[in-house]
């Protein structure tokens, strides 16, 4: 592993779902170093294979799931580095939560209905403890504090409280202090603002960015949502068809991309901002993951497409430094998108 | 493609149309193992025991010198007490019991779907009423409440027993129907029905009950699983003076004759018995099938 | 159909209650608004604020515990048969979860002819199968061929948005309630969807009563019509999209426009944000007195604002209005104020000076 700050890299990862169907082809070759200090959005829609990337992270894939090809190396507290992908149960079962935590959609059966928030803590405590002697006692009631306080919750309210007596917006919350609990070095968060209200969402986002100015954690977002990536993220990687097909820093994808996915999603997006946009919709459907197309996956939807897209699938090549993109014709994206820069200029105007 | 216009005029007939849809049925049911394996036993057994008594004859032959003999090739499932051979028995028994069994479930369900779809869709005061009345009829026990009216009531057809146990079953059924009807209402596509006006018998008939014929396909079946047991157990006790011989009749005569009693006379207890229970097995296996059949979204491939 | 020949909807003090004694929800309180024909408004508000059950009484689906929804100016409830009929077909609803929005054991074909063949509009089955056409072409499935024998599950979520908008279109509809259309559909594919609906509105004079949490949206498809923000049952502020977005006059719908995260980093990440002063959203059940937003408003005044519930138009700006007193003041209508609050104000100045 490269570089004495990165904590993940991923080379070459490739996750399918066995199905009455077919195989699902969900991730096909995603690779990516995460430094341990990052914050880094996958941003993308149904299909994408996001998700099944955020939790084969913690090896929570379901049963029909299987890692096919690839590594994921982590490099631990004490300065271990482990694969992943061979991992025993008892070496897992140490590693979640306590290097690598994943935070789950705050919807009410995330929680355990029947027990309250403290239990919950003591749960993960225990689950991922050491093996002679876990956090537990008035520890773990300190801890357990501690990290409700980072996000913003009262923990005398909490702490003795059922899940269906908390908001969603405090659930959430809740998820994320579970998975600050062990202090682990990266923290994946599955659409943590979806489904939530408006002022809610708020509400989370100050949290995490909180919480990312002021410790000292790697960040994973999965998410839909590109505002989320551009409030949150420092980069973002784009997938389309189990891919990462765009990468880069955060000011670069949303300002200079060049991935013709990544423009229709910033094409699609109608911002409060500013006066009424030109907006489309990228056309076609979304894919179906077990009948892909031949070459690039995008080209059934894409306007630049040629011969050699419906052939060869490219893959990702740097358009500049710390940006990568997977198009044959990244340069004449680039050129369009930045062409169109006198429009972007008027927008900007408006935003004061 | 081309097909001869003989052979398309014969696929657009009548009998082309009754063939066709015979067909594609068959196909529908052989999708699921389990299903067709269970179409078949019921589909045997229900063709054995209605047309098969016609080639046979209506008095099975009493020989007493064959006093339980145990199976042979004569007498394939032994003789009973009078030497009259059991299979054959069996066969001439089965369609009393059967067609109790499936007019008591159709009576039972008829009047479950009506009221429990009423209940649910109109609410208010017919609700309640009708839940009322579901309640008190629960709340009776069905096997005393039977044999008492059995001894009351003159029971000598059959259409009077399953009447009598139709009008005791329907309850629990109602109020799944209801609890159904109740959840459906509020879909989106309902909604969206009485938006653009379609009408409650559009509605009841064409977006709810559609969406409910599985669930009452499924307890049609059990209904008459439950109606053949219920009949065969009033026929044990004695209670319904059904003077053919039909499987229940066959178990009484076998208990108050003392067949119980010896084991050379094991088949002829445990024909009906088996007979039932295989009966009761092929609905319920074929209830897999009939899952399919009604759900677009759970037939393969499609 | 042209814009002029549609009637217009109009809410009139509209309200709409759930349970009873003391477990009574004013899930709908007290709404008034009149959408004119090939007109556009927004309902924008958190869940639970009634937006879909204010859709719902407009749409005719649900009565109003008190108040009234009036069609042409007459009391829908008090129409004669004939006028009836008409209103049912000339309202329609689209709703928001793309799976349960069609019956799924009916395949497309039935799905859309169940309407044509109740009202009559088809006169044989060779214009049956023509309208059929031209409406699958209408929102945007082509070729229809490859759509008319699908069954729901069979096609994706936009594109079953898309039969709904097309059976609501059957009956020739002057006005469409949409209950959060695009919301579950993916971010790619929603402009395409309102773009169709806005299509509609161009060329067929469809009115619409939008219903969406999110602002950006109703920005983009009500740009020229207007905006209502809804909180807790109530209608805080009302009026045309580009001014309501631009200046908004009632704290609440300046703390969501501030809380808006935007898909622009450097925009988002410099932009203000309004603090709110409790987290805690109050229940139905128990809500404080005077106006529903003072626990959390950043702008709160002893006495002046929870005194008196503020009336919807305690700030009237020609057509734009909102349910606020201290915005009232700062706008120079104090005059707007009721007598009560402005006295229970001053009262809390003095005893804090």
């Amino acid at each position: 592993m490269e570089g004495r700050d990165e904590v993940l890299s991923v080379r070459d990862l490739e996750i399918g779902y066995a199905t009455g169907r077919g195989l699902v082809r969900a991730v096909r070759g995603v690779s990516f170093d995460l430094g341990d200090d990052e914050s880094l959005a996958f941003i993308g829609e149904s299909g994408s294979g996001k998700t099944t990337l955020g939790l084969s992270l913690v090896r929570l894939l379901p049963q029909n799931a299987s890692i096919a090809r690839g590594e994921i190396h982590f490099r631990t507290a004490s300065e271990e580095a482990l694969d992943l992908t061979t991992l025993d149960d008892e070496a897992l079962r140490r590693f979640r939560w306590r290097e690598c935590a994943m935070v789950f959609q705050s919807a009410l059966n995330a929680l355990n209905p029947v027990m309250r928030i403290r239990d919950h803590f003591a749960d993960t405590a225990k689950d991922h403890g050491e093996t002679n002697g876990s956090l537990k006692g008035r520890a773990l009631t300190e801890r357990a504090t501690e990290c409700l306080q980072m996000v913003q919750l009262d923990p005398d309210r909490v702490l003795g409280s059922f899940p269906h007596e908390l908001s969603g917006g405090m659930r959430q919350r809740v998820m994320i202090a579970l998975g600050l609990l062990l202090n682990p070095r990266v923290l994946i968060l599955d659409e943590p603002t979806t489904a939530l209200d408006v002022l809610t969402q708020r509400a989370i986002i100050e949290v995490l960015r909180t919480l990312k100015d002021e410790h000292r954690f790697a960040m994973i977002f999965v998410s839909h949502d590109l505002s989320l990536a551009a409030e949150l993220a420092d980069r973002v990687a784009t997938t389309y068809a189990g891919r990462i097909v765009e990468l880069g820093e955060v000011e670069r994808i949303f300002y200079h991309p060049r991935h013709p996915y990544t423009v229709g999603l910033l094409d699609a997006v109608p911002t409060l901002a500013g006066e009424q946009q030109e907006l489309s919709s990228i056309p076609g459907s979304p894919p179906d993951l077990i009948d892909l197309p031949a070459g690039c996956k995008f080209h059934p939807r894409c306007p630049y497409a040629t011969e050699r897209c419906r052939e060869e699938d490219p893959p990702l090549m740097e358009v500049a430094p710390g940006q990568a993109a997977a198009c044959w014709h990244w340069e004449k994206v680039g050129s369009d998108w930045e062409a169109r820069g006198g429009e972007r200029h008027e927008r900007d105007a408006h935003r004061a | 493609m081309a097909a001869t216009t003989g052979e398309s005029r014969f696929r657009d007939s009548a009998v082309g149309r009754v063939l066709g849809w015979f067909a594609s049925t068959l196909k529908l049911m052989a999708r699921n193992k389990v299903g067709f394996a269970g179409f078949l036993v019921v589909s045997t057994i229900v063709l054995v025991t209605f047309i098969g008594p016609i080639f046979l004859p209506s008095e099975v032959p009493v020989d007493v010198k064959e006093i339980y003999e145990t199976p042979s090739l004569s007498h394939p499932l032994g003789t009973d007490s009078e030497g009259k051979d059991v299979l054959l028995q069996i066969i001439n028994g089965g369609r009393p019991i059967l067609t109790i069994g499936f007019l008591a479930a159709a009576i039972s369900t008829t009047i479950a779907v009506t009221l429990g779809s009423l209940s649910g869709f109109l609410g208010g005061r017919a609700d309640t009423g009708f839940t009322w009345l579901a309640d008190m009829v629960l709340t009776i026990p069905q096997l005393p409440l039977l044999a008492v009216l059995a001894g009351i009531l003159r029971l000598n057809s059959k259409i009077a027993v399953a009447g009598l146990i139709g009008v005791l079953f329907w309850p629990t059924l109602m109020r799944a129907i209801r609890a159904q009807v109740l959840s459906l209402k509020e879909r989106d596509y309902v909604e969206s029905a009485r938006a653009l006006g379609l009408g409650t018998p559009h509605i009841v008939f064409r977006e709810i009950a559609p969406n409910m014929a599985g669930y009452i396909a499924i307890n049609f079946t059990l209904a008459v699983t439950a109606s053949m047991y219920f009949v065969v157990a009033l026929t044990l006790l004695g209670l319904v003076p059904l003077s053919e011989d039909n499987w229940g009749v066959m178990l009484n005569l076998a208990w108050t004759r003392g067949a119980i009693f010896s084991k050379d006379s094991i088949f002829y207890i445990m024909a009906p018995i088996a007979a039932i229970a295989l009966f009761q097995l092929g609905l319920v296996a074929m209830n897999r099938s009939l899952s399919e059949i009604f759900d677009p979204r759970l037939r393969r491939g499609s | 159909m042209s814009a002029t020949s549609g009637t217009p909807i109009e809410l009139e003090h509209a309200s709409r209650n759930y349970g009873s004694g003391n477990e009574r929800v004013r899930a709908v309180d007290d709404v008034s608004f009149t959408i004119e024909p090939g007109q556009t408004l927004c309902l924008v508000g958190e869940s639970g604020c009634g937006k879909s059950t204010t859709g719902r009484m407009a749409a005719g689906l649900l009565e109003p515990s008190q108040g009234r929804v009036l069609y042409g100016g007459k009391a829908v409830e008090a129409l004669p048969e004939e006028e009836k009929k008409r209103f049912r077909r000339a309202v329609q609803i689209i709703h928001q979860d793309p799976y349960a929005s069609l019956n799924p054991i009916r395949n497309v074909t039935q799905i859309l002819s169940a309407p044509l063949q109740r009202h009559r509009l088809v006169k044989s089955r060779s214009e049956l199968k023509s309208r059929l056409h031209e409406l699958l072409e209408t929102v945007g499935l082509t070729p229809p061929e490859e759509f008319l024998n699908k069954h729901p599950h069979q096609l994706s979520g936009g594109q079953r948005q898309r039969v709904s908008v097309a059976r609501a279109l059957t009956v020739g509809p002057e006005f469409i309630v949409a209950d959060e259309p695009v919301s579950m559909v993916d971010v790619s594919l929603r402009i395409g969807l309102l773009n169709m609906l806005l299509g509609l509105q161009k060329d067929l004079g469809v009115a619409f009563l939008f219903i969406t949490h999110d602002l950006a949206v109703a920005k983009h498809f009500s740009w020229e019509g207007r905006i209502g923000v809804m909180y807790l049952g109530r209608m805080v502020e009302l009026g045309p999209t580009q001014r309501l977005v631009g200046e908004p006059v009632h704290p609440y719908t300046r703390a969501l426009i501030s809380a808006l995260p935007e898909a622009d980093p450097e925009l988002t990440r410099s932009k203000e944000r309004l603090r709110l002063r409790s987290p805690d959203i109050p229940s139905l059940l128990n809500l404080p007195a005077g106006c529903p937003f003072h626990p959390r408003c950043p702008m709160y005044e002893e006495g002046l604002c929870d005194t008196d519930r503020p009336a919807e138009d305690a700030v009237d700006l020609e057509g734009h209005l909102a349910a606020c007193y201290v915005a009232a003041r700062e706008l120079g209508q104090e005059d707007r104020i009721p007598e009560s609050s402005r006295a229970a104000g001053a009262e809390a100045e003095r005893r804090t000076a």
